[in-house]
């Protein structure tokens, strides 16, 4: 019982980090409908922001070793930026090109920015002690639950809540549901196309950010290459939880956590080093079942 | 700046030309619509008269031409920009935003006047004019039947109180009843707030009976042009729509374009 409710905490931390990485490849796609590989790297800038930039082995505090408020509000600020300027440079010359289109832009910025970050930083794996004090328990009977992982839950259910409120009590954030719903009509009738884009890189780069710093606590170690893992999972997650929709990518997020936590603890031993090759298997078996997904979008779909 | 001669002119569009690639839609259209007027134009499915409006609400381009509206040219600015200008463009096939609720359709469409109690005092009004919808108020769009979008459709565009509303084939794919109801609703606003009206239609029965003016289009050209009443009778205007052969020959009703 102890060690379910230990995987269970285990994949609901997994499933929100998956989320909110869904979440900001989601809002793109419904509005641009931009598949943004990039935002993996929008995740590694976060990280690396938090050290000094240096090839050498030894790694020196830079952001990271600041107050939390000051610390949260420079990572933010500098993810942020890195997502409008990705914007202003790149996808705002293919507003009219194919989804496809997009989507290789996206790679093509990812490569860049993995290659700036190589240059400056150099290729060997860095490691940095953000917030040690969440490396404790909370020890309930024999359960020992991180502390991490709950603060990872919570700040994940706090960032959905402010999102959700954002996006359906507020101009702007109607704005961006009827962008997504039908981006030239929204237009026709006054909404401004390039702030609500710019809008959504913000947001995007807002949970990105949170992704990062969630993710280095968790992880202590940064790469060049660190958001791709987690970036491909989203992307399944948006998949599976239906292009599109929001909900969808939060749903898919979860349970693309979930299952590979789960998988992780209970399959026997031997059969664990395999553990993606079953969780992609299910996801297969999902789409087969489910083509468009766990949630249907209506607004995607030609209505007659 | 010379002082210009005061004009009824509301919309004034001179020649305009637009391709998609190597297709000509829409070669040297010259129109103009006079304010709180109902002008019409008729033409079969794939004449241009989508293009046309398209170009006129800043979703097209045109390669060549002039587009004016109220004085100032409007060619190559955002259809955001447009739409703050004071047209309105309800676009054919019924656009509601389906996940957004009636209400949230609505009052999207009043961000772009800046006047807060202006505009719930425009959605009062509105859901006065449309009853239906005050009673979808809180439902999703995408659940509203297809003449119920029609009229969100339309509702939605007045909030954002334009001058000029241009409405793509209000009728198609509604039943004649509803039709019915849509244009009345159309009238009442133009007789109660002089509203100005472009409407496209492929029939041009029902809007003989209120337009002003009638343009028919056809292979993306102007055939003819005339007054509403005029071409009610006679056979000049099938003869223009359906490009026969038979005209030239008395040649006193509408003009030739």
């Amino acid at each position: 019982m102890a060690y379910f409710i230990q995987t269970l905490i285990d994949a609901l931390s997994l499933g929100s980090l998956y989320a909110l990485a869904a979440l900001g490849i989601g809002l793109l796609f419904g509005i641009l409908r931009l598949i943004n590989f990039a935002h993996g790297d929008y995740i590694t800038i976060g990280a690396y922001s938090l050290i000094v930039p240096s090839t050498a082995a030894t790694t020196t505090v830079f952001i990271g070793g600041w107050h939390t408020v000051p610390l949260i509000l420079a990572v933010c600020i500098i993810v942020v930026a890195a997502a409008l300027l990705s914007d202003r440079f790149v996808f705002r010359f293919l507003r009219r090109s194919h989804p496809a289109t997009l989507m290789v832009a996206s790679f093509a910025l990812g490569y860049v920015i993995q290659n700036v970050i190589l240059a400056i930083y150099g290729s060997r794996p860095k490691s940095i002690g953000l917030w040690p004090q969440l490396s404790r328990f909370l020890v309930i009977g024999e359960i020992r639950l991180p502390i991490l992982q709950l603060v990872v839950i919570s700040s994940t259910i706090i960032l959905l809540l402010l999102l959700t409120l954002f996006l359906y009590r507020t101009r702007f954030g109607i704005q961006m549901r009827a962008a997504s719903d039908d981006f030239m009509m929204a237009r026709y009738l006054g909404v401004r196309a390039d702030f609500v884009i710019g809008l959504a890189f913000a947001i995007s780069g807002l949970l990105a950010c949170a992704v990062s710093l969630l993710l280095v606590t968790q992880t202590g170690v940064l790469s060049p290459t660190m958001g791709l893992g987690v970036v491909l999972y989203a992307f399944i997650a948006t998949v599976i939880g239906g292009m599109g929709s929001l909900t969808g990518s939060v749903l898919g997020g979860v349970a693309v956590g979930m299952a590979s936590s789960f998988l992780q603890a209970y399959l026997p031993p031997d059969a664990r080093p395999f553990r993606d090759a079953f969780l992609f298997g299910l996801v297969v078996l999902l789409l087969v079942v489910r083509p468009s997904g766990l949630v249907k979008v209506k607004g995607i779909e030609e209505r007659v | 700046m010379i002082p210009e001669p005061p004009t009824r002119l509301l919309l004034d569009i001179g020649d305009i030309s637009i391709s998609y690639g190597r297709l000509t839609a829409v070669r040297d259209v010259s129109l103009s619509v006079d304010k709180g007027s109902v002008t019409v134009i008729v033409g079969p499915n794939g004449a241009g008269k989508s293009t046309i409006l398209q170009a006129i609400a800043g979703g097209i381009r045109p390669a060549n031409g002039r587009i004016e509206f109220d004085g100032e040219t409007i060619v190559g600015r955002r259809p955001e920009d447009i739409a703050a200008s004071g047209i309105s463009f309800v676009p054919e096939g019924r656009h509601v935003f389906p996940t957004l609720t009636v209400r949230e359709n609505l009052l999207l469409a009043s961000h772009v006047v800046r006047d807060k109690s202006g505009s719930s005092r425009d959605m009062e009004r509105l859901l006065d004019l449309f009853p239906r919808l005050r009673e979808r108020f809180s439902q999703s769009a995408g659940k509203l039947s297809g003449g119920e979008q029609q009229m969100l459709v339309i509702a939605r565009a007045l909030m954002t109180r334009p001058r000029l509303l241009l409405v793509d084939e209000p009728s198609l794919g509604l039943a004649p009843k509803i039709v019915d109801e849509v244009y009345q609703l159309l009238l009442k606003l133009r007789q109660e707030q002089g509203l100005t009206l472009l409407i496209n239609e492929q029939t041009s029965k029902r809007v003989l009976k209120f337009a002003d003016t009638v343009y028919v289009l056809r292979d993306g050209s102007i055939r003819l042009k005339g007054p509403a009443e005029q071409l009610r009778v006679g056979t000049e205007l099938s003869d223009a729509y359906f490009g026969s052969a038979s005209h030239h020959e008395s040649g006193t009703e509408g003009s030739y374009i």
